[in-house]
């Protein structure tokens, strides 16, 4: 479903970005990007929602390629895709509702569909409590829930998830693991950027992609 | 549908939140408005003015005293046939010397013992030609007749109404201009500062697979309800304005205004369409 095919995004500096990144990645596939702070984990999930473009090489998702996509196109490729930053890019100015539901609505769904999915998705993730709070009121494993919130309720095909544990605790490190593999096992590829070695080990089936100065070192 | 009504309560949403921007914005669309609606005022009522001096334009063709019945049947039916003529009048001697009674207290039989006074048209043009340029061709097609003696008319009156129609007209084009190109300038810089301040959620929104159109919108949608409230604003001053100046300043200025409901539609149509520009300028640097 994702193909890279010898991609490199170098941002014009020989030491920035990926190098030759060749990689494929199926339809249910959960697959793990580890390495080094500053290792390029964050950039090859942006090449695939097109947030930056290769210099040289193709990245495929389904129909979309980046060497002939158009600009206005690029939304409908991301709405395929269930996002989930590393900074969380949560909307200052909302409450958990909005937050999640704004997917929806950039997704043009119905309204009738909206507010029920959207509480469903919140209560599903445990945040049934803080459907009025605001960013700023909530603790950092909350947001993280709230942004993957966000990201599954639309369904999309592929989840990219850059460092989701950031800095939470193990217990809620592994709560969030285990809720990205039962999305995987619903037949939904993963993406999981991560520099924490453990949590690759919660995942038996995962393939494991090691990055270090933008290249890939190996694939398990 | 939904995502519209969306977006529209997005454009509410935003008119509240922008607070300082929202109301500096209403200030400078209501201030323009107000303005320009005066200027409007005024210039039509000068424009108004120049066309009731304009009406009281008219030519006088004087005829040979030699004039037969017949040639003076002609002419008149040739005046009947000219484009730019909306009326004549055909003045005789005896008519001529009727005139010349009222307005001089003496029969000019007494004064001269004959009757010098010659027979003439009185016409008026219809008032679109009523133009130096139109006059100019006009007479010198009637003086080819040979019963035509003299044409006369106030070229210097024309000269003059011309020269302040001009000046009237290039003064309110350019206040419009200026006005309104400074204003969208304001606008769309107050609405710029306003969007940086949430260019953050502009991008997220953009990452989560928003268009250009889906951002733009609540921006826009709050242009326009600012330059709504702004142009309303406007409409309110100039009404009261008027009916202070109408009800209570008569004995001051002796001069009324009317204001009808086409002025305050386009007055509102206006602030609307300084907010779209204004916000759809301001926007495109951030998408
Ligand atoms: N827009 C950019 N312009 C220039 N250099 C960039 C840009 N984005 C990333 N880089 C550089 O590319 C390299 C890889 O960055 P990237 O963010 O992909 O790393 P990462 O593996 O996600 O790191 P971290 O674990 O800290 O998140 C870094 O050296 C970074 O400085
Ligand atoms: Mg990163």
């Amino acid at each position: 479903m994702i193909n890279f095919h010898k991609v490199s995004c170098t941002f014009g500096s020989p030491d920035a970005g990926v190098k030759n990144i060749s990689l494929n990645i199926g339809d249910d596939d959960f697959l793990f990007l580890v390495g080094p702070n500053g290792s390029g984990k964050s950039t090859l999930l942006r090449l695939i929602y097109m947030d930056c473009f290769p210099d040289s090489g193709i990245v495929k998702i389904k129909n979309f390629r980046s060497n002939k996509i158009r600009q206005k196109d690029i939304p409908k490729l991301r709405r395929n895709i269930g996002m989930i930053f590393q900074d969380f890019r949560l909307l200052p100015d909302r409450d958990v509702y909005q937050n999640v539901a704004i997917s929806l609505y950039i997704s043009h769904y119905k309204a009738g569909q909206i507010k029920k999915a959207v509480h469903e998705k919140i209560n599903q993730l445990n945040l049934g409590h803080r459907v009025h709070y605001k960013p700023e009121q909530l603790s950092g494993g909350e947001k993280q829930m709230v942004a993957i919130a966000r990201a599954l309720i639309k369904d999309p095909i592929v989840i990219l998830a850059d460092e989701p544990t950031g800095d939470l605790d193990p217990r809620s490190s592994i709560e969030i693991i285990d809720e990205l593999y039962k999305i995987n096992q619903n037949n939904r590829a993963v993406i999981v950027a991560t520099h924490d070695y453990d949590l690759v080990k919660r995942v038996p089936d995962a393939q494991i992609v090691s990055l270090k100065d933008g290249e890939i070192t190996s694939i398990i | 549908m939904i995502v519209f009504w969306f977006l529209i309560r997005e454009g509410f949403r935003g008119l509240v939140r922008s607070k300082f921007a929202g109301a500096f914005t209403i200030l400078i669309v209501w201030i323009t408005l107000t303005i320009l609606g005066i200027g409007y005022i005024v210039s039509r009522d000068m424009v108004n003015a120049v066309n009731s001096l304009r009406a009281q334009f008219d030519i006088n063709i004087f005829l040979e005293q030699t004039a037969n019945q017949q040639d003076i049947k002609e002419f008149a039916s040739h005046l009947k046939s000219v484009e730019e003529v909306g009326q004549y009048k055909f003045i005789s001697k005896s008519d001529a010397a009727e005139k010349f009674k009222d307005e001089f207290g003496k029969d000019i039989l007494t004064v001269l013992d004959h009757n010098p006074l010659p027979p003439s048209f009185n016409v008026q043009l219809k008032p679109v030609y009523r133009n130096l340029a139109s006059v100019e061709s006009i007479t010198s097609d009637l003086s080819k007749f040979s019963i035509v003696d003299e044409i006369k008319y106030k070229k210097n009156f024309l000269i003059i109404l011309e020269k302040y129609q001009r000046a009237i007209l290039y003064i309110i084009t350019g206040t419009f201009l200026l006005f309104g190109f400074i204003s969208i300038v304001l606008i769309s810089n107050t609405i710029k500062m306003a969007i940086f301040s949430r260019r953050n959620i502009i991008s997220t929104m953009k990452l989560l697979g928003a268009t250009n159109n889906f951002v733009r919108a609540p921006f826009v949608i709050e242009g326009i309800l600012q330059g709504f409230i702004g142009a309303s604003l406007a409409s309110l001053v100039l009404y009261g304005l008027s009916y202070l100046l109408n009800n209570h300043l008569q004995s001051i200025i002796q001069y009324t205004v009317e204001i009808d409901l086409p002025l305050f539609i386009a007055i509102i149509v206006f602030g609307i369409l300084m907010g779209l520009t204004g916000s759809i300028r301001a926007i495109r640097k951030f998408l």
